[in-house]
């Protein structure tokens, strides 16, 4: 089996090509760009927000970004900084957006998350769980204890603002704030994984 | 729910318009930079120009110089850290940081230090409306920030027209601390005090600005 790593590693020079040329008009360039963009970025996101976000839903806000931002790329660097960083501002964005709205970020239980993941195997759904709680387990403690809550024992916000001993105002307050915090973490780890490779 | 695939990307390709490439962020914020300053002046001079004594002002008084240079340093760093920002893999220079905070210091310290001296102050080149002329040159730079960023991919809107106000307001703030009377706490509350109410109107606007692109990034899924 072909690692995502392997997958994209030779084929970066290949898009910063097709970018330079799409900067200069080439319409057919750019179709292909978009084409071999789009499930590079859906692995990215599948791979590290598999039941937290919809992939399809940030990959295309992803190639939005890159499709009105294609001018601030550089040509003459690599392809592969600006695509990252282009995958970190919209997770960040879509938990700003989240905690915003008041949108569910993440399902009622945790345990929920297996659920959705009808067609993957066991070990993966482990995988998304021990992810999850690992981002979660990283957040300062009020935050963490407002998640762990409301998300984990699955407890509603009136019955977790008791348990806490703060209004429910302010613990959904701490929610939105967790869920902005969640972004920057898994951004985080997005940035580690650039690194490394 | 978002469209399939290929129609989503087919109406990517339909609707492109290539731009060529931009500017590098150096030369975007040294351009922004130098132009506003220009503009600024100009419109300084044709409502009413500096004041007589603006030069002797400064030698004789070295942190009133130490407070202009340092505020139109922090407006330069200040488009270079906006225009860095649109681009996506570019934030984060540490030396951007270290030296908009030096910047920062050095305007300070000479701020406190006139408030706090008994230098002798004048009345002389005083102007009717100083605080207004202050938010007007500045609201006037926001259209041509406001090219560049569209054409980047600003992550954080509110933070970047609190900063775009900044960038525009230290210039036309410190171009007034030559063409308006030299007294520290006038220019505190009527130079410098105008840079607040600027950036809360700039995240005011950052705020539409974000709405505006989610819903126009909303319709095109």
């Amino acid at each position: 089996m072909t690692s995502g790593k392997d997958k994209y590693s030779s084929i970066f020079e290949r898009w910063q090509r097709l970018a330079a040329q799409s900067q200069a008009g080439d319409r057919q360039a750019y179709e292909s760009l978009l084409q071999e963009l789009y499930p590079f970025f859906q692995d990215l996101f599948s791979k590290k927000l598999r039941g937290v976000v919809d992939a399809d839903d940030v990959t295309q806000e992803s190639l939005i970004a890159v499709h009105r931002s294609l001018a601030s790329y550089d040509t003459r660097r690599s392809i592969k900084p600006w695509l990252y960083a282009i995958a970190r501002f919209k997770i960040v964005d879509h938990f700003r957006r989240v905690s915003r709205r008041k949108e569910q970020a993440l399902p009622d239980n945790l345990a929920d998350v297996t659920k959705a993941e009808g067609g993957a195997n066991s070990m993966e759904k482990g995988e998304t769980l021990a992810h999850l709680q690992e981002a979660i387990g990283r957040l300062p403690e009020s935050l963490r204890e407002a998640i762990q809550l409301t998300k984990v024992e699955g407890l509603s916000y009136a019955e977790a603002s008791r348990r806490v001993g703060v209004a429910e105002p302010a613990l959904r307050k701490r929610i939105s704030r967790a869920y902005k915090s969640l972004g920057d973490l898994f951004s985080q780890s997005l940035e580690k994984d650039s690194a490394e490779e | 729910m978002p469209k399939s695939k290929d129609t989503f990307i087919s109406e990517l390709v339909e609707s492109y318009k290539p731009t060529g490439r931009l500017w590098p962020s150096k030369v975007r914020a040294a351009v922004g930079f130098i132009g506003i300053l220009a503009a600024q002046i100009l419109m300084l001079f044709l409502v009413q120009p500096f004041r007589a004594m603006w030069w002797e002002d400064m030698l004789r008084h070295p942190h009133l110089g130490v407070e202009v240079v340092a505020g139109l340093a922090l407006s330069l760093l200040s488009f270079l850290y906006l225009f860095r920002s649109a681009v996506p893999g570019e934030t984060g220079g540490s030396w951007l940081r270290l030296l908009s905070g030096a910047a920062l210091g050095a305007f300070l310290a000479a701020l406190y230090f006139g408030l706090s001296s008994d230098t002798p102050t004048t009345a002389e080149g005083a102007r009717r409306g100083c605080e207004f002329e202050v938010i007007f040159y500045a609201l006037l730079a926001w259209p041509w920030l406001a090219f560049f960023l569209y054409r980047g991919l600003v992550q954080d809107w509110k933070r970047a027209g609190a900063v775009a106000a900044l960038a525009a307001g230290l210039i036309s703030s410190s171009l007034m601390q030559l063409a308006c009377m030299y007294n520290p706490w006038h220019a505190f509350f009527f130079h410098y005090l105008p840079l607040v109410v600027l950036m809360l109107v700039g995240i005011a606007a950052g705020s539409a600005a974000r709405g505006f692109v989610e819903n126009r990034n909303k319709s095109v899924k």
